[in-house]
């Protein structure tokens, strides 16, 4: 009898627990070997403005957002309020930050981390490939662990970057381009903080 | 001819850096500036003007301009305005911070805070010349050939984290501010440069708001 029950609990816990695909089962994905670039934060020289609203729970605020590659493995990120004040300013490379500054009020390591994962998702430029799907349009990267889905539309331009454990979603980037192929707007949301940031591209 | 040419970059080198030189007031033109600033801070009723801000952000190569207007009416209310690069408001009313960004009203706003307000409160009392008076800085005093310079760093560590300094320039011998920087911990800066300052002229309470 006791038996019965493990066996019924660990049945329930397996299928319970089925590994997280978006939109697709693991039936989809080939193995790949290739590398998508991220080519929104890309060049050396690019400077953009974007008008950034962020809502974190009840609070809503927004301000001025630049991300700036400034060298070969750092970007640079910043956002002020709209009568100038930096709300905060760091550096990101691939395995460490460095927070130039904060405002008091920001400055807790949980919202520090959550902000370094985010932008450091958004910025990162080359994303190794181990698995595609069939219609050759969604990517899977694995790096430290965490699993990286990247989406191309019919052009072949990067639209989606979402990031996942195993079990559940984790964030989700949705990425949109102008005309000449420039990053216009974009947004960043999360699945289990109640947390979405959305940034459009203002004359600077 | 080489020397013709040394000498006109020493000339220009002379030019620049007697634009630039700054020396500090002596007690007597401290004392002086001081009461006729804060004497005039006290005859503004009303005070409208343009303004572009300018943030400099080290690593950028360019500084993120924004413009619009200000109006300002004794006592409690101050409205800023950008028209660029996007519509947007604050106003600040009665002891309340109300906003319209691009026509979205009254959100919640993390500016909306007591240090933020603070903040706020020293820019107006930039404008005015009025922080003089207030006991929250160490003010020293330096002219140049067009400008007399009051440079204030907080006193209070809970505002020194948000601003090291706050330079308040006083273009020919005006008395109200015609530029200010307020520069960060981090040394990135705001500079706010009026124009168009028209003090005293009538304004209608209904033009603060949205």
């Amino acid at each position: 009898m006791r038996h019965l029950a493990f066996s019924t609990l660990l049945l329930l816990l397996l299928t319970g627990c089925k590994v997280y695909y978006p939109n697709h089962t693991q039936q989809d994905y080939k193995q790949a070997d290739t590398v998508i670039q991220n080519p929104y934060f890309a060049d050396l020289n690019d400077e953009r403005l974007y008008r950034a609203t962020i809502r974190f729970y009840k609070k809503e605020f927004s301000g001025m957002f630049v991300a700036k590659r400034i060298n070969q493995q750092e970007h640079r990120i910043v956002l002020t309020s709209d009568l100038g004040n930096t709300f905060f300013d760091m550096t990101i490379a691939k395995d460490k930050h460095q927070v130039n500054y904060i405002m008091q009020d920001l400055n807790k390591k949980i919202i520090i981390n959550t902000l370094v994962k985010d932008f450091r998702t958004l910025t990162q430029v080359n994303y190794p490939i181990t698995y595609q799907d069939s219609s050759s349009r969604q990517f899977l990267s694995t790096m430290d662990g965490k699993r990286y889905f990247l989406n191309l539309n019919d052009q072949g331009k990067l639209v989606k970057i979402e990031t996942a454990s195993k079990y559940k979603p984790k964030l989700k980037i949705q990425l949109s381009t102008d005309s000449i192929g420039k990053l216009d707007k974009f947004s960043i949301q999360h699945h289990g903080i109640k947390l979405q940031m959305e940034f459009v591209n203002i004359p600077f | 001819m080489k020397t013709k040419l040394i000498l006109l970059i020493i000339c220009l080198f002379h030019f620049a850096y007697t634009k630039a030189q700054e020396e500090a007031m002596s007690n007597a033109e401290i004392s002086n500036f001081k009461q006729t600033v804060v004497a005039e801070a006290q005859k503004i009723k009303t005070l409208k003007t343009d303004f572009v801000q300018y943030k400099h952000l080290d690593f950028l190569s360019k500084e993120i301009t924004s413009s619009g207007s200000m109006l300002l009416k004794n006592p409690n209310k101050l409205l800023w305005k950008y028209n660029k690069p996007i519509q947007y408001g604050i106003l600040f009313k009665d002891n309340k911070v109300l906003i319209n960004d691009q026509g979205k009203k009254n959100k919640v706003d993390l500016g909306n805070n007591k240090k933020f307000e603070k903040i706020n409160k020293m820019i107006i009392g930039s404008i005015s010349g009025d922080l003089f008076s207030a006991n929250d800085f160490n003010i020293t005093f330096y002219k140049n050939k067009n400008q007399r310079i009051a440079k204030l760093s907080p006193k209070t560590k809970e505002l020194s984290t948000y601003i090291q300094t706050v330079i308040l320039y006083f273009n020919n011998q005006q008395l109200t501010v015609s530029e200010v920087q307020l520069i960060e911990p981090s040394k990135d800066y705001t500079k706010i440069v009026f124009k168009n300052k028209q003090i005293n002229q009538p304004i209608a309470d209904a033009s603060f708001s949205f």
